[in-house]
């Protein structure tokens, strides 16, 4: 399946598209938010992990300028955790809240990969 | 020496001679002037002529007859010399001529002429010095007279000068009781601390005169207000006058406009007046009419004379003295004045000298004891106050701000350099006092809340910072170990990496926590122990510097707190015991439940093996900006907040410490059971 990557953190992407391929996805990676918008539309991907917190466009921004472009399913990613906030992407159209850091990057494959599976 | 005489007398010798037989007087010469009577007929007025020196009566007659002769001439003429002459004198008859007739001698005859004549020498002698003594006495009688008549007239003069003198002593006397009197009043007057009494002592002096109603004062006073005071009954009356009176410098005596003006002022016809101007010289420069004294009486024009006469006097002191009430009336109405706004004034304000005498102070200056020294009275100290300003003001001759401690109270101390008494220098200063303790602590209060709030905000942007790579190198590391089969040395030295980053991850994930509790206040339950975990990572450094030793012992009873607060508390206490151990020592953390007053409580301890603290501070070490640091090492506020942080989760914190031994804090807390 095909996985878009939007976050800031190079080791961040790096950890996600090595345990993603791993389980034999397809990877795009994206390093700000702008660049996320751009290959969401050009890849159409099945799911993106999509951090909060970034340059140009923060992931909430990127959600709301895909609109009804939006394609697949969206995981947000944010340190900045706290019910309201967890809410809050959720009622923006994400399917997941998975709050940073990781304690391990296996058990988000998983919860990532339940999604997918959840139609 | 006979012979003048005998011829000097011969005129006066003169004799009366009676006799019934001799036809003719005997002629005996020219020296003797004989009459001769020989009838006893107009005998008694020769007699009463008292010319004879001598009176010869002839016995041969009648015996009766001569008798009666001898008889009247002893009466008429007793100076005269008698003699009888006989033939025969019988001496019954002897002894009555002797005894009744007084004869001086008898003679019988025949008796020659020289008997005759020795014998009316003798008597004619005898009758000269009678004569002659008679005369002498009547002048002593006489010079007696006048000497008397002198005696008299010296008398009444002595009573006319004594009189005169008496009058005169009445009068000295009389000027001394009027001097006694004006004396008396003067002493009186020198008395005096009001207007009213002023009246009263006018009024009480003057009382005798019972034909004077009491006085009436009329003056301005110096802030230019005219008033009329005056007494009717035993009280005092004082009222603004609305026009002013007739003022002349003379005494004026039922002068009608001085009536007129008064029954105007007093609404009612006044009888007589009299008007006597007083002399004013607080306000002889503004115009203002003479203070006078006013009486409404009825004398004659007489008694008027003698009232002035004995008041005219008491005029100038009474002026003197009504000048000085009304300008210490003045005075003190202005120094109240001042005296009261500096007294209503909140803060401590006192006038110093340079030698810390205080010269003034107001009333909060010195709600203790009044002593001389400004310290002694402010701190209760022999010791200038530290940190006054005082000395440096007047040195520098310009104002200086400073603080002051006094027991738990921070001041602010502006000292302000002034002149007293036209000295040339500062010689003393104005000490302004204000307690900033509030102000203070409350500022130090934001400004730590702020600077709470500032790191957690810090810390939470660094922690955010730090937490993406940290999540990809835990990540990364845990893909490896995964993928990594073959070399067991790579994929421990992974997992070492992976460990690290967890923990990292740990002390990042308290400091988020602490930061967001500093900026949203809720209570939570949470064990002692979480807290003192989560707190002691952020302390390494201060154990590391002070080479502490740590026994930690826990329990997990639960507390209700703000947990980043207590931190602070643990924080601070962990902080105060590290440094409290400059050589290496033993720091002791622990938490445990513990029966007080019969109720289980969390109890923290943290006990180090310091130099301990001296009991004589114990107490104010709990105090804000209490503080045995340096200055830059301590606020003084961290033990003060802590208890405050603890008080507020009804709890509190208590020191044991042994100087030389160490010290040990114990935070209680409520134990909360967990339901």
């Amino acid at each position: 399946m095909k996985i878009l990557i939007v976050d800031d953190e190079a080791l961040v992407r790096r950890s996600l598209s090595r345990a993603f391929q791993s389980r034999g996805h397809q990877i795009f990676e994206a390093e700000n938010g702008e660049l996320g918008l751009q290959m969401w539309l050009e890849h159409q991907p099945e799911l993106v992990m999509l951090d909060v917190l970034m340059p140009k466009l923060t992931g909430p921004q990127v959600l709301k300028e895909l609109g009804n472009r939006k394609t697949g399913k969206v995981i947000l990613m944010s340190a900045y955790g706290g019910d309201h906030n967890i809410q809050t992407s959720l009622d923006m159209g994400a399917d997941l809240f998975i709050a940073k850091p990781f304690e391990n990057i296996f058990e988000v494959v998983e919860q990532a990969e339940g999604i997918l599976v959840s139609k | 020496m006979q012979a003048p005489a005998a011829k000097s007398l011969k005129p006066q010798n003169r004799v009366l001679w009676f006799s019934k037989i001799k036809k003719k007087a005997p002629h005996l010469g020219s020296d003797y002037l004989v009459d001769l009577f020989v009838t006893s007929e107009h005998i008694s007025d020769a007699l009463a002529s008292d010319y004879y020196c001598t009176v010869v009566v002839d016995y041969s007659t009648d015996a009766s007859e001569c008798l009666s002769i001898l008889t009247l001439a002893k009466k008429f003429s007793p100076q005269t010399t008698r003699l009888l002459v006989g033939t025969y004198i019988d001496d019954e008859f002897m002894a009555q001529a002797v005894n009744e007739g007084g004869v001086f001698a008898t003679f019988l005859e025949p008796v020659t002429e020289q008997t005759l004549k020795s014998a009316l020498d003798s008597a004619g002698e005898q009758y000269r010095n009678s004569l002659n003594r008679k005369k002498l006495l009547e002048e002593i009688r006489m010079q007696n007279r006048k000497l008397e008549n002198m005696n008299i007239n010296l008398e009444n003069m002595v009573l006319e000068r004594t009189i005169h003198l008496e009058s005169a002593n009445q009068a000295a006397e009389k000027n001394l009781t009027h001097m006694r009197e004006l004396t008396h009043l003067v002493q009186e007057l020198s008395h005096l601390r009001s207007i009213d009494e002023l009246l009263h002592l006018i009024h009480k002096e003057l009382k005798h005169f019972h034909e004077l109603r009491p006085p009436i004062l009329n003056y301005v006073s110096l802030d230019s207000v005219a008033k009329m005071v005056s007494i009717q009954g035993k009280q005092i009356f004082e009222k603004t006058v609305r026009k002013l009176w007739p003022s002349y410098s003379e005494i004026r005596i039922n002068d009608r406009e001085d009536q007129k003006y008064l029954a105007n002022e007093f609404g009612r016809p006044l009888g007589k007046i009299l008007a006597l101007p007083l002399s004013q010289k607080t306000n002889s420069n503004n115009g203002s009419p003479l203070p006078h004294l006013y009486f409404e009486h009825n004398f004659t024009d007489m008694e008027v004379e003698l009232f002035l006469a004995s008041t005219k006097d008491w005029l100038q002191p009474i002026s003197i003295a009504l000048d000085r009430i009304i300008l210490e009336k003045h005075l003190k109405s202005t120094s109240q004045q001042w005296e009261s706004t500096f007294d209503g004034i909140k803060d401590p304000i006192a006038i110093i000298d340079s030698h810390y005498d205080i010269v003034r102070a107001n009333r909060h200056f010195n709600t203790r004891n009044f002593e001389k020294k400004c310290h002694q009275t402010f701190q209760n100290s022999d010791e200038k106050c530290e940190g006054c300003p005082m000395g440096q003001a007047l040195v520098a001759n310009k104002s200086i701000k400073g603080v002051v401690k006094k027991d738990d109270k921070v001041f602010e101390v502006y000292s302000y350099p002034i002149r007293l008494d036209g000295e040339t220098t500062s010689a003393a200063v104005i000490n302004h006092y204000v307690d900033v303790t509030q102000t203070r602590e409350l500022q130090s209060r934001v400004v730590q809340t702020e600077k709470m709030a500032a790191i957690g905000f810090l810390a939470g942007n660094i922690a955010h910072e730090l937490n993406n790579p940290l999540t990809g190198i835990r990540s990364l590391s845990q893909i490896l170990i995964k993928e990594i089969l073959d070399n067991k040395q790579v994929r421990e030295d992974l997992g070492e990496v992976e460990r690290a980053s967890e923990r990292s991850q740990k002390i990042i994930e308290n400091l988020l926590q602490f930061a967001t509790g500093a900026t949203q206040n809720r209570e939570i339950l949470i064990s002692l122990n979480e807290i003192i975990r989560k707190t002691l990572p952020m302390l390494k450094t201060s154990f590391r510097e002070h080479r502490t030793e740590i026994i930690f012992e826990t329990s997990e009873a639960l507390v209700l707190v703000e947990p980043h607060l207590v931190q602070q508390v643990v924080f601070n206490l962990v902080n105060n015991a590290c440094q409290a151990m400059v050589n290496q020592g033993k720091l002791r953390i622990e938490s445990k439940v513990e029966l007080i007053d019969g109720t289980e409580k969390c109890v923290l301890e943290i006990e180090d093996t310091g130099e301990g603290i001296p009991e004589n501070i114990r107490e104010s070490i709990f105090e804000a900006f209490f503080t045995t640091k340096k200055e830059g090492q301590g606020t003084g506020l961290g033990l003060s907040m802590s208890r405050n942080i603890v008080r507020k989760f009804n709890g509190d914190i208590l020191v044991e410490s042994q100087l030389g031994i160490g010290s040990r804090f114990c935070v209680i807390l409520p134990k909360v059971e967990q339901q």
